[in-house]
C-alpha cells in the first residue's frame, strides 16, 4: 500500500472542512483531485512557455508545441500506441466517443449496425443510438445482468456483422471489469471495430492498447488527476484516416482555396482549432506523477480499497450493492431499503461524506439492476480505510435518522 | 393552514420555524416532518406529462382549478424534497389564481434551505413553483380572478 500520509501531501482539497471534519471524497468516479506538481505545471506553462501551438516561429511558441508535443509522445507510452500520431487530444472522453461517431456519418447507412453493452455510461450509448436512428442503421444492445456481459448474447449480434462495438474497460455504475480480451478478439473475428470507453479503466487497470488490439480506446484526463477539459482517443492509424473530421477549422488543414480544402495528416486533422494545449501538458504531468508514484501501486491501493469498501458495506443491513461481476474495479453501488438515494447523500454530505447520487449516466444499467438511482462509492489511492469506515458509519447514521420517516 | 392569514403570512411561520432552528440536522427533521403531512400522489399517476422538467430527483405535479382556486398535488420519492415542496403547496394550495401570481418565494433564498440543496435541485424546486405559477396565470387569462 502506499503511504496516506505521504500522498495526501500533494492534494491539499482533502483537508477540507465539512461539518468539522476533514471531507472524505469518494467520488473519484466523477472526477479525480488534481495535485500540486500538476497544478505547479500549468502555472510554469502559463509563466514561462505560453503561447499558441504551431502557429509560430518566435520562441515561446516554439516552447509551448513542444511542450504541447512532449504531452502527447507521453500518452502514447502511456497507453502502448505505436506513435504520437495515433493520439487525439479531445475535450475528454465524451469528444473523443462523438468523434469517432461523427466521424462515421459518411461510412454508415442501412444494413450496418452498432452494438454497444446495457452498461455502458449514456456517453457511449447515446452517440450510436442516434447515429442509428438518423442513418436507419441497427443498434444492438448487449445485456449484462447482474453486471456482467452476457456473452451468448454477444456472439449472436456479432452474427449480424457490425461495424463496430463500442465497450466499456470498467462500467462506471457496478464497477464490472469487462473480459475486453474476449470481447475483441470475438468482434474482429466477426469484422467488427472495437471502441473500449477507458474513462473509468485507465486508473485502475493495466492498458496497452496494442497488446489489447483494440481500435479506439478514449478516456478523460479528469479521472486521471488532471484538470478538466482535456482527454484522449487513440485509434489504429487505418481507422483514424476513416473518420470524417467531425469539426473544420485552422490547425487541420493543408490547402485552402475557394474551389476546395485539402486536410492535414494524422493528429492535426482531428483536431480543428487551437487546441487545449496546456490541458494536455497538465495531462502529461498527471501520468508523470502517475508512473513516478506507481502505476501498479496506485491500482493495487485502490483494488484494496475497494475489496474493503465492498466488505465492509455488506456488513451494513437494508443495504444491498448493484452487481456481482466477477471482477470489479474502481466503483461500488448500493442502494439502502426505502431510502431514495437523494436523501441519503444530502445526509451524508452534512456529515462530511462525499458520494455521487443519482442516475450515474447510466440509466440502461440501472434498468437492468431493476432501480431509478443508487449511491455510488468510489475511493482513490489518495483515501484511506479510516474514511471508508467514517463512511459506513455515516450510512448507519443516515438509515437510523430517515427510519422513521419512511414508509415499509 | 389558518384560511385568514396571506400566502406571506403564512410563508413568514415557515421561515421563522427554519431559522430558529440553526441547525442542519434539525432543519432536516423539520422538513422531513412537514413532508409526512403531505398526500402522495398513487403510482399509477405519476405519469410522465405530470413529472416537473428541470428536477433530477422525479417530482410530480397535479394542478385542478376548481371553484376559482388553484388545488395542488405534489409529491417526490426523496423525501427532503418532498418536505421542500410541501411548503410551497400548503402555502398555495386553494388559493385564487391571482394570489399565486402575485407570491414570490422566499423560504428557500431566506432561509439554509438553499445552502442545503445543490444547485441542481434548487432550480428544480423553482421549476415547481413557477408551474404553479404558469398554471395560475392560464387560468387568469381564462377569465379566472
Amino acid at each position: 500500500m502506499l503511504s496516506a500520509d505521504i500522498i495526501r501531501k500533494d492534494f491539499p482539497i482533502l483537508d477540507t472542512d465539512i461539518g468539522g471534519a476533514p471531507v472524505a471524497y469518494l467520488d473519484n468516479a466523477a472526477t479525480t483531485q488534481v495535485p500540486l506538481p500538476v497544478l505547479e505545471r500549468v502555472r510554469e506553462h502559463y509563466l514561462h512557455d505560453n503561447a499558441n501551438v504551431h502557429r509560430g516561429i518566435h520562441t515561446l511558441s516554439e516552447r509551448s508545441t513542444a511542450a504541447f508535443e512532449g504531452a502527447r509522445e507521453t500518452v502514447a507510452r502511456f497507453l502502448g500506441a505505436e506513435s504520437a500520431e495515433e493520439i487525439i487530444f479531445t475535450q475528454g472522453t465524451t469528444d473523443a466517443i462523438n468523434t469517432v461517431a461523427s466521424g462515421m456519418r459518411r461510412s454508415i447507412g442501412r444494413g450496418d449496425s452498432i452494438v454497444v453493452t446495457s452498461l455502458e455510461h449514456h456517453s457511449n450509448f447515446v452517440p450510436w443510438q442516434q447515429l442509428c436512428e438518423e442513418k436507419g442503421a441497427r443498434f444492438g444492445v448487449v445485456p449484462c445482468p447482474a453486471g456482467e456481459i452476457d456473452m451468448a448474447a454477444l456472439r449472436r449480434e456479432l452474427e449480424s456483422a457490425p461495424k463496430l462495438v463500442c465497450v466499456t474497460q470498467v462500467s462506471n455504475l457496478t464497477g464490472t471489469v469487462m473480459p475486453l480480451r474476449e470481447i475483441i478478439e470475438c468482434a474482429h473475428a466477426a469484422g467488427a471495430a472495437v471502441l473500449v470507453d477507458g474513462a473509468q479503466g485507465v486508473r485502475h487497470e493495466p492498458v496497452n492498447v496494442r497488446e489489447l488490439d483494440c481500435d479506439f480506446y478514449c478516456f478523460s484526463g479528469h479521472k486521471l488527476l488532471a484538470p478538466t477539459g482535456i482527454g484522449v482517443l487513440y485509434g489504429k492509424r487505418e481507422h483514424l484516416q476513416q473518420l470524417t473530421p467531425a469539426r473544420y477549422g485552422g490547425g487541420m488543414v493543408d490547402i485552402v482555396l475557394a474551389s476546395g480544402t485539402t486536410f492535414g495528416d494524422l493528429p492535426y486533422r482531428l483536431e480543428a482549432g487551437t487546441p487545449n494545449y496546456v490541458g494536455a501538458v497538465a495531462l502529461g504531468a498527471a501520468i508523470e506523477y502517475i508512473e513516478r508514484t506507481g502505476r501498479e501501486e496506485i491500482s493495487r491501493t485502490e483494488h484494496e480499497l475497494l475489496s474493503y469498501a465492498e466488505r465492509a458495506l455488506a456488513q451494513i443491513d437494508g443495504l444491498r450493492i448493484l452487481g456481482s461481476p466477477a471482477r470489479r474495479a474502481g466503483v461500488i453501488s448500493f442502494t439502502l431499503d426505502d431510502i431514495h438515494p437523494y436523501d441519503a447523500a444530502s445526509i451524508l454530505d452534512k456529515l462530511g461524506i462525499a458520494l455521487r447520487s443519482g442516475t450515474h449516466c447510466a440509466q440502461p444499467g440501472l434498468n437492468e439492476c431493476g432501480v431509478e438511482a443508487a449511491i455510488r462509492l468510489s475511493p482513490a489511492f489518495y483515501n484511506t480505510r479510516e474514511e471508508i469506515d467514517r463512511c459506513c458509519a455515516a450510512i448507519r447514521r443516515t438509515m437510523e435518522m430517515l427510519a422513521k420517516w419512511t414508509k415499509s | 393552514m389558518d384560511e385568514k392569514l396571506t400566502i406571506a403570512e403564512a410563508e413568514n411561520t415557515y421561515i421563522d420555524d427554519l431559522n430558529t432552528l440553526g441547525d442542519w440536522f434539525l432543519e432536516y427533521e423539520y422538513l422531513l416532518a412537514i413532508s409526512a403531512d403531505l398526500p402522495h400522489i398513487p403510482k399509477e399517476e405519476r405519469t410522465a406529462e405530470r413529472r416537473v422538467k428541470g428536477c433530477q430527483t422525479g417530482v410530480w405535479l397535479l394542478l385542478r382549478y376548481e371553484d376559482g382556486r388553484v388545488r395542488i398535488a405534489a409529491d417526490s420519492d426523496a423525501l427532503i424534497i418532498r418536505g421542500i415542496i410541501s411548503i410551497a403547496v400548503f402555502l398555495l394550495d386553494g388559493r385564487t389564481p391571482r394570489e399565486i401570481c402575485a407570491y414570490t418565494p422566499r423560504y428557500v433564498e431566506q432561509t439554509d434551505i438553499k445552502a442545503q440543496i445543490s444547485t441542481d435541485r434548487f432550480h428544480g424546486i423553482q421549476s415547481v413553483i413557477e408551474e404553479i405559477k404558469r398554471f395560475a396565470a392560464q387560468q387568469l387569462e381564462g377569465g379566472a380572478q
